[in-house]
This record gives C-alpha cells, sequence and structure tokens, in this order.
C-alpha cells in the first residue's frame, strides 16, 4: 500500500522536475536581465507560465500512475484546482491521489458494450473532474489557509531556525543519495519554491553536491583507503555532483556504507544549515548544479555552506576508512 | 537462463542507468542472458521487443516508479523491487527472481 503510493508520488514528481527546471531557469534569467527591461519582464512571464504547470503535472501524472491513460485529464484538471484554490503542491498531491482513485471507480461503471465508448470520452472525464472539484473545494476549506500559515512561518524563519531548516533538509538530499528520501526533500523545496520561498532550495544545492564532491576528494587527499575503481568514478562523479545529480556518491556508499552514509548525513546537513543561516536563497531549482550558481541570491553564502560541507566529509570518511576496506580484486561494477 | 529486465527511477538520469549495468554485469557472472530496458527522462531506450519476450524465462522490474508498456510482461513470472536493490545488490536481485521459478 504503502510502497504503490510512493510509486504513485514518484512517478508525478518524475513528469514534473523538467517543467519545473525550465520554468525556473526562464524566471531567473529574467530577474537577472531586470524586470524593468521587456527582454527580462518577458522571460519573467514564460518562466511564470511554465511554473504554472508544476501543480497540474504532478496530479496529472500521480492520477496517471494509478489509472493510466484516463488519469490523465481528470489529474490535470484537478491540479489546476489545487492550485487555483491556494492549496499549491500538497493540494496537488492529494487531489492527484483522488482523481486517480475516482477514475478507476469509474472505469467499473457497467455499461452496455452499444454505448461504451462514451465511458471514456464522457463519463470518466466529466464525472471524474465533477467529482475531484468537489473533493478540492472541500480540502481547500482547512488546506488553503494551513498553506498560507505554513508559508508565513518559513518567511518569519531565521537564526536558528533556518539552521535546523537547512540540516534536515541538507541531510535528508544526502541520506539516499536521489532516493526516496532525497525525492521527498527535493519535493518540498519545490513546493517552497512555488510559494515563493527560495531558503530551502539552497540547503537542497548543497545536499545534492556536497556528497559526490567531497568523496571524490577523499580520493584525492586519502588514495591509499580507495580501490582503483572508486578512484576511477571520482572525476565523473565531480562531473555529474556539479550537474546536480548525487548519485556518483553511491559506488562508495556501496563499498563502506557505515563509513559513508553517516558522514555525507551529517556533513551535508551541517552545509546546508550554514548556508541558510548566512541567508543564502535560490529562486531555481537546484537540478542544475554548480551551473546555477550566478541564479542563487547570495552565492557566497551558498559557496561558504558547500565547501564545509565538503570539506567535513572528504576528511571524516578519509579518517573512518581504513585501508583494509579498499579490495581491488571485488569489482563493484557501480562507476559509470 | 534467458532474463529480462526494466529499470526506472523518479529523475530518470542516474539510479536508471546504475541499475542496468548492475543486473546486466550481475547477471554475466552468474551466467545469465539478460536484455535491460531503461525507462528514464529520455524515455524508453533499449525497448524489449516480442522476439525477446519469446524467449524469456522470467522478468525483473528495478522500478520507482509507473512504468510504460507494463502488460507486455503479464504472463510472465516477475520479479518486482525497488530501483535501488539492483544498483546496491543486482545479484542478490537476480536470484531472488530465479528462486520464483
Amino acid at each position: 500500500m504503502w510502497n504503490e503510493a510512493k510509486k504513485h508520488l514518484m512517478t508525478g514528481v518524475s513528469y514534473m522536475i523538467p517543467i519545473v527546471v525550465a520554468g525556473g531557469i526562464l524566471l531567473s534569467l529574467g530577474v537577472i536581465i531586470g524586470e524593468e527591461t521587456s527582454m527580462g519582464e518577458q522571460l519573467v512571464n514564460y518562466g511564470v507560465w511554465t511554473l504554472g504547470l508544476m501543480v497540474p503535472m504532478i496530479a496529472g501524472y500521480i492520477s496517471y500512475s494509478i489509472a493510466d491513460r484516463p488519469g490523465i485529464a481528470v489529474g490535470l484538471a484537478s491540479g489546476v484546482f489545487a492550485a487555483e484554490l491556494g492549496t499549491g503542491y500538497i493540494g496537488g498531491i492529494l487531489v492527484g491521489f483522488f482523481a486517480g482513485w475516482i477514475t478507476n471507480q469509474l472505469k467499473k461503471i457497467p455499461l452496455h458494450p452499444n454505448i461504451a465508448v462514451i465511458k471514456p470520452i464522457m463519463i470518466i472525464p466529466v464525472l471524474g473532474i465533477g467529482a475531484a472539484a468537489i473533493f478540492m473545494w472541500l480540502i481547500s476549506i482547512p488546506l488553503a489557509p494551513a498553506m498560507t500559515g505554513l508559508e508565513n512561518w518559513l518567511n518569519s524563519m531565521e537564526g536558528n531556525n533556518l539552521l535546523i531548516l537547512g540540516f534536515i533538509i541538507g541531510a535528508m538530499m544526502a541520506f539516499d543519495m536521489g532516493g526516496p528520501v532525497n525525492k521527498i526533500a527535493l519535493a518540498f523545496c519545490y513546493a517552497t519554491l512555488a510559494e515563493g520561498i527560495y531558503a530551502p532550495m539552497a540547503a537542497c544545492w548543497i545536499g545534492i553536491m556536497a556528497a559526490p564532491l567531497g568523496l571524490s576528494l577523499a580520493t584525492l587527499i586519502f588514495p591509499k583507503k580507495f580501490s582503483k575503481s572508486e578512484k576511477g568514478n571520482a572525476i565523473p562523479a565531480v562531473l555529474m555532483g556539479s550537474l546536480g545529480i548525487t548519485e556518483g556518491a553511491i559506488p562508495y556508499a556501496v563499498a563502506t556504507p557505515l563509513k559513508v552514509i553517516p558522514v555525507i548525513t551529517i556533513g551535508s546537513g551541517i552545509g546546508g544549515g550554514i548556508a541558510l543561516m548566512l541567508g543564502a536563497e535560490s529562486p531555481i531549482p537546484a537540478a542544475i548544479g554548480i551551473w546555477g550558481l550566478p541564479f542563487v541570491n547570495g552565492p557566497f553564502m551558498l559557496l561558504i555552506g558547500l565547501l564545509v560541507a565538503i570539506i567535513i566529509i572528504a576528511l571524516t570518511v578519509g579518517i573512518l576508512r581504513k585501508e583494509s576496506d579498499v579490495d581491488d580484486s571485488e569489482d563493484a561494477g557501480l562507476s559509470f | 537462463m534467458n532474463i529480462l529486465a526494466v529499470t526506472a527511477c523518479p529523475a530518470g538520469v542516474a539510479h536508471t542507468y546504475m541499475a542496468k549495468k548492475g543486473l546486466e554485469k550481475a547477471a554475466k557472472k552468474l551466467g545469465h542472458k539478460i536484455k535491460v530496458e531503461t525507462q528514464g527522462s529520455m524515455g524508453i531506450e533499449n525497448e524489449i521487443k516480442a522476439k525477446d519476450l519469446e524467449k524469456a524465462d522470467l522478468v525483473i522490474l528495478a522500478i520507482d516508479t509507473k512504468i510504460e508498456k507494463a502488460n507486455r510482461f503479464d504472463s510472465k513470472t516477475i520479479h518486482e523491487v525497488p530501483v535501488a536493490a539492483a544498483v546496491k545488490n543486482a545479484a542478490k536481485v537476480i536470484e531472488d527472481a530465479t528462486a520464483k521459478l
């Protein structure tokens, strides 16, 4: 049950990611050029319009994951309701599940074969979207104020609270190196980004990049403590890490999980916390890695957090590992 | 043994392909033939065709998301795991799958 739900959510996230990256970059380019110029203003508009698809996409593709093709229309429309009613991303996820479920129920309505064709083109879209509209209206009554409250609370965060927020996000991002925990943290950052709260995404950047960069640095500082294939993986890991892909860290974690996973989790958490406390904010998604640094508010603050995390990870893993951990005979087979 | 596999992860850029590599390597080591289709951010690559299905003894799905064309495998023995399982220990995934037959 839980695994199925997770799969539906992940499907929604995977279809949504390209939209968020494209919209985020258009938007930030516009902000950089300057909203007062017509070019900048247009870019901001196109970025905002693209990002407007974010909530419909996640709802639509959660629903698709549950109910296949007929679920897409019901889910997309439901997602628009979620966005318009001010329940944002959380509302979109909930209504996406509802849309998939109701579509599956409507599929079961028995119809005479002669008129069965009206089911996919009339009954499912009309009744499905109608039901989703009612559902969305009902849950928006408690959810819309709750989202506004969450937004205000996150916006008012400062000092130690930001440190904790940054730590949690950085740690979750690094913990499973691109797996489900990472995607939950990422989804949270997308959600806050959509509400115009930019701090969490800054911690995301660090959680994505610190582990592969730090572990690669460790292979340079402590060459005797890493196997040949691990050293060979260092450059691809750096390249991927700087492009916003954490997974290059996985081979190191597979070899000695207990000496790597806790370190990257805590190290990235500390880096994320520091960056947020110093005031780093990212108005664009972390998915483009280091190349997005010019678009960040407070790029040096983010860099400081990142460097602290990289150094903690490189040194701690280097110290924890023993030369006896190196196993050149066994080819982990996970390098790129 | 002839094994087919599909890998898919949420971002579709790394885990998907690492799982493919892991499965291919482990299958070779265990003496099985394998064809791995990836359903990443580029859509379906190395697609499993009807002629592959004819010969196949079993299907491994290493997936965290919904996959396209899952009904191709309806008549086959399917072993489904999270994509991370195939990245971390593909040999065990294959052993568990063959034990199902």
